[in-house]
């Protein structure tokens, strides 16, 4: 998660944009201009599917249109939950539709901006990717508390087990106390883990890289 | 061979409401983005259709009822309305929507009424046909678990 978002420079981001009409993405650039955002825009999805596997923690935020020819803006929020990338996803539209609004919100955008865009909107973009980069630390933070609780439950169970046989056990009572833990009563707690915030298990499909 | 029925039973309404014209492709377009992160996608769209577009027809009501027309304000609620129905690919639905336009264009007044009363009726119809539909999917259950016929 160390590149998703920075602390030091939290408003500096890594834009990339899709969008079939350069006039679009000639504003877009303008507005990341304005507030010292990179952008990289494309007028086709599939080249921007590419960039976007081959540098995965290279962009913090992705700017989508909903209407592209080929694969649309739908079957690519589709396609950035299942490669689980963590830049949030905004979707544009020329027209303002609720239900597009609804069927992108449930694939997992997480604005809907309706085109002109207005160069404000950049003004305060960045605050998509810090609310979600704080979700995530708080997941994250809630499962090391799910793993430290389950850890010091183990303990202390074996802790119980220890003081009802008496003595101390010799090696064939079990590996109560030794066992994996590096240490007595208090072992190390593991390391958080994985790199990757957890998420809801659900199964990959990986296309490969 | 309960859920081998099921399934059948279920594919067969499907076919039926393509061949009889009320769907069409957008519907496969909004099925092909339904997964295991969204298994009730396409109900829950169709369900926020219906919902939505219940606004913009008591809308088109009131409007209509105007004298005189206006003509434009019509044709912009029924391009917003069209444009959901395109969405979830409610086929006889667009159609009727389509030839509203036309009868707005033309500022014909009792062809804009009548298309509407005929658009209505159809909006009702593919309605009930889906709810059938969404009901007999649920109680079949996912595609997995039963046997599936090439």
């Amino acid at each position: 998660m160390a590149k998703y978002y920075s602390e030091k420079s939290p408003t500096a981001l890594t834009i990339l944009a899709i969008d079939k009409d350069p006039e679009v993405l000639e504003l877009i650039k303008k507005g990341c201009n304005k507030y010292s955002y990179e952008v990289m825009t494309f007028t086709d999805t599939l080249p921007a599917v590419d960039v976007l596997r081959g540098n995965r923690d290279d962009f913090n935020l992705i700017l989508m249109d909903l209407h592209m020819p080929g694969m649309d803006g739908y079957e690519f929020l589709r396609f950035v939950r299942r490669e689980e990338f963590f830049a949030p996803v905004i979707v544009m539209s020329s027209e303002e539709n609720r239900l597009s609004a609804g069927m992108a919100f449930l694939l997992g955008a997480c604005d809907y901006w309706v085109k002109p865009l207005g160069e404000y909107l950049f003004q305060t973009v960045w605050t998509h990717v810090y609310r979600k980069y704080l979700n995530e630390k708080r997941k994250q933070k809630d499962n090391e508390k799910l793993e430290d609780d389950n850890q010091k439950r183990e303990t202390n169970e074996d802790a119980v087990v220890v003081s009802s046989v008496g003595e101390t056990p010799s090696s064939e009572d079990g590996d109560v106390i030794e066992s994996n833990k590096s240490g007595p009563v208090n072992p190390q707690l593991p390391s958080a883990g994985s790199s990757r915030p957890q998420r809801r298990t659900k199964t990959k499909n990986r296309k490969g890289k | 061979m309960d859920k081998i029925h099921s399934h059948r039973q279920v594919a067969a309404i499907k076919h039926s409401l393509f061949d009889q014209g009320y769907l069409d492709e957008q519907f496969i377009q909004l099925e092909e983005l339904q997964d295991d992160a969204n298994p009730n996608f396409v109900e829950e769209i169709v369900t926020l259709y219906y919902r939505d577009s219940s606004r913009l027809i008591s809308n088109l009501d009131h409007t209509l009822e105007r004298n005189p027309l206006d003509f434009n304000k019509l044709d912009t609620l029924m391009h917003q309305f069209k444009g959901s129905s395109s969405s979830i690919g409610a086929k006889r639905v667009k159609a009727e929507c389509t030839l509203f336009r036309e009868y707005c264009r033309a500022r014909n007044g009792e062809g804009c009424r009548r298309s509407f009363q005929q658009m209505k009726k159809e909006y009702a119809t593919l309605r009930k046909k889906l709810e059938t539909y969404f009901q007999l999917a649920r109680q079949a259950g996912p595609l997995e678990t039963a046997y599936r016929p090439k």
